[in-house]
């Protein structure tokens, strides 16, 4: 069931940490999403809606490539 | 573990405890031959109601301890993962009730076909209101498996994509 992770890489973590060290809880709250899909996020394990993407890279204030990329 | 995924957990241990017993009641009744019995109806139905009563009862006290364990943030909050788990986990509990339902006509067909043509309506499962009533929890069984299926693998993909 478990299938490879998608081929976009995200700086999130890195971000938080530059953002003041803003935690997980923080950022799911700022984007209307859950603390887990933040977590899945980090880990590969999920790609986010292009919405959610921008929300992400809004919070932190850089572009979204900044945030996410292609690796293909 | 988010709200979503304690309810989901409430609702597998609520409808395994409880539909559990409700047909492991049913399976005792018709193996002890009391399918012909004059109560058998009306004990089944007693059991359903007590049944559906105490399901909508522990559903109803477990959410209340997992609202009270969980905070409002994030009680409120359904994202795009979890709606996407949801999502498939609802297709594929639709696809395993289609083969439930099809397989309970299959099965109603032949027996009505045998009953028919063979024994001529001296079958055991010739059509009387019990056998009604049978076929009727037998498509309950249907829609809880179903349901079962639907948050068993909504849970498995959350816990996937995490």
């Amino acid at each position: 069931m478990t299938k490879a992770p998608p081929p976009i890489r995200n700086r999130i973590r890195e971000l938080r940490f530059h953002a003041g060290e803003m935690t997980q809880a923080d950022l799911a709250t700022r984007i209307g999403m859950t603390r887990q899909t933040i977590v899945a996020m980090e880990q590969g394990k999920y790609s986010p809606s292009l919405e959610a993407a921008f929300r992400i890279a809004a919070v932190f204030g850089v572009p979204i490539t900044e945030v996410f990329q292609w690796e293909g | 573990m988010s709200f979503r995924e304690k309810h989901l957990w409430i609702s597998v241990v609520a409808s395994v405890a409880v539909w559990g017993w409700y047909f492991w009641f049913l399976i005792r009744h018709v193996a002890a031959g009391r399918l012909v019995s004059d109560h058998f109806t009306g004990d089944v139905s007693l059991a359903f109601m007590g049944s559906l009563v105490v399901v909508v009862l522990v559903e109803v006290v477990l959410t209340i301890i997992a609202t009270a364990t969980t905070p409002k943030s994030e009680r409120d909050t359904r994202d795009e993962r979890e709606i996407l788990a949801s999502l498939k986990a609802s297709h594929i509990a639709l696809m395993a009730l289609i083969g439930l339902v099809f397989c309970v006509s299959a099965g109603a067909y032949f027996a009505g076909l045998v009953d028919d043509t063979l024994v001529g309506g001296a079958a055991v499962f010739s059509i009387t209101g019990e056998i009604m009533v049978l076929l009727a929890n037998v498509l309950l069984a249907c829609l809880v498996l179903a349901e079962l299926v639907r948050a068993g693998v909504t849970l498995m993909l959350l816990r996937a994509l995490r």
